[in-house]
């Protein structure tokens, strides 16, 4: 591939890449994905779920830059104007995502958690991997908008919506009890006041098995 | 099932009685939910309520075993010390004439004095404005949980008071089933040996007055409630206040 070439090609990922961090969290809440949901819609968003996970960690542009990096030699000037990328990117994203959504044969659902009955169980309330994720969330690890970030968890098919509340409000338990006994952990405070701020947002109510 | 708080249980008032609100310290921390029983289990025994008038009791009967199980002690309160209990408000055995339930405040203050089923006294205990979601969810999770006295209505959302899982606000509530406490330790109340989630809309329409207590029986070796909560300094305000 040619200098011109691998520079557009380039120029052309790192536009997915800033279109995705952009417009990702909330493309994540347009999909519903169920049990009854077809086959290709579930891989398409998990497909789409780990390419935003990607790129609003930086993980994508690290991988760019390793294997398409920046070509520092001055290039010759192009003959003629060509098309916008970034902007040509940002459309097909968000056309893409449109068209999954317009496809989805499941009810379209006001937003993933609200006024959501959860059920806690022993079972659901301790999954590290998830844990892990919904912390990255709650102590903004992950760029944007902690509670479409949380949301993006179960657009993405890994947890459910009852995996991921009962994780929050046993974070917020935990950096409560901690803030009491007069031994809390550097982040404790903005957990408890996101997980908070989020349950009473999404009028979550919790059961026990 | 049976209910257990008089008919005009609404009308007993005592001024002095310690409003939570008062005392308590604006830093503590609370979760927005929270489910004290999350390691103790559900207790479903229904400690009598389901034949005598005794929720009064049942519901400080069912927040003792919950310290119990959370500090591993063997014994607990059961039946029969919860209807021996009962004596002490005027119940007699076989007599079904004076199955008449107790008053919530004279439990409240019968606890404090000189304790329930046999045990110690809790330290003092407050009304908590229910209507104030932030301050019944500190209490909650701070203090145990709150006691809940509800003019319960006859149908909820889902159906029958006495056969749904969940009391919500129906539009049509059939009318009074009569008085009731429960015992809060979360989104869920305990009553009849079975959890019951109970909305904050319910609690807003249907309760009448809330109660939540110090007690020193479930803390930690360092003297913190379970919550962190510093129950010493605590104490301490709430004597300065109660008599």
């Amino acid at each position: 591939m040619n200098t011109v070439n691998k520079a557009r090609l380039r120029s052309t990922i790192a536009a997915i890449i800033a279109a995705l961090v952009a417009f990702g969290p909330d493309i994540a809440e347009l999909i519903t994905v169920t049990d009854s949901s077809p086959k290709w819609l579930k891989l398409v968003t998990q497909l789409l779920g780990v390419a935003i996970a990607l790129a609003t960690n930086g993980k994508a542009v690290a991988m760019l830059n390793k294997f398409l990096p920046a070509d520092t030699t001055p290039e010759a000037p192009p003959q003629s104007k060509g098309p916008d990328m970034k902007s040509i990117a940002s459309i097909l994203v968000i056309f893409a995502a449109l068209s999954i959504t317009s496809c989805k044969t499941t009810p379209n659902t006001p937003d993933t958690f609200y006024q959501r009955v959860v059920t806690c169980t022993q079972e659901n309330s301790h999954n590290t991997q998830a844990g892990a994720a919904v912390l990255n969330c709650l102590t903004g690890a992950v760029a944007g908008d902690y509670g479409a970030c949380l949301s993006g968890l179960v657009a993405a098919g890994y947890w459910t919506v009852d995996e991921i509340a009962c994780l929050v409000r046993g974070y917020a338990t935990n950096a409560a009890t901690r803030i009491n006994a007069g031994t809390p952990q550097d982040t404790d405070s903005v957990v408890l006041e996101r997980a908070n701020d989020w349950i009473r947002a999404n009028q979550l109510r919790f059961r026990s098995q | 099932m049976r209910l257990g708080l008089r008919d005009d249980d609404h009308l007993r008032k005592d001024s002095r009685t310690l409003k939570l609100g008062a005392f308590m310290a604006p830093g503590l921390a609370a979760p927005a939910s929270c489910n004290l029983a999350a390691t103790t289990g559900a207790d479903p025994d229904a400690l009598g309520n389901l034949e005598l008038g005794i929720c009064g009791l049942a519901g400080p009967a069912h927040q003792i075993r919950w310290e119990d199980r959370l500090c591993g002690r063997p014994e607990t309160v059961r039946t029969a010390q919860v209807i021996r209990e009962y004596e002490n408000f005027g119940y007699v055995p076989g007599d079904d004439t004076t199955d008449n339930g107790t008053y919530a405040l004279d439990v409240m203050k019968r606890w404090r004095k000189v304790g329930l089923f046999g045990r110690a006294p809790i330290e003092a205990f407050g009304q908590v404005d229910f209507y104030d979601r932030r301050q019944m969810e500190a209490a909650t999770f701070l203090l145990g949980g709150v006691f809940l006295c509800l003019a319960l209505p006859k149908l909820v959302k889902h159906g029958s008071i006495f056969d749904t899982r969940i009391w919500d606000v129906a539009e049509n509530d059939g009318g009074r089933a009569g008085n009731h406490l429960v015992w809060k330790f979360g989104d869920e109340v305990n009553t009849w040996g079975f959890d019951v989630l109970i909305t904050p809309e319910f609690i807003e329409r249907y309760a009448y007055d809330a109660y939540a207590v110090v007690s020193a029986d479930a803390v930690k070796p360092d003297g913190r409630a379970f919550s962190g909560l510093d129950l010493a300094g605590l104490d301490e305000a709430l004597r300065s206040v109660t008599a």
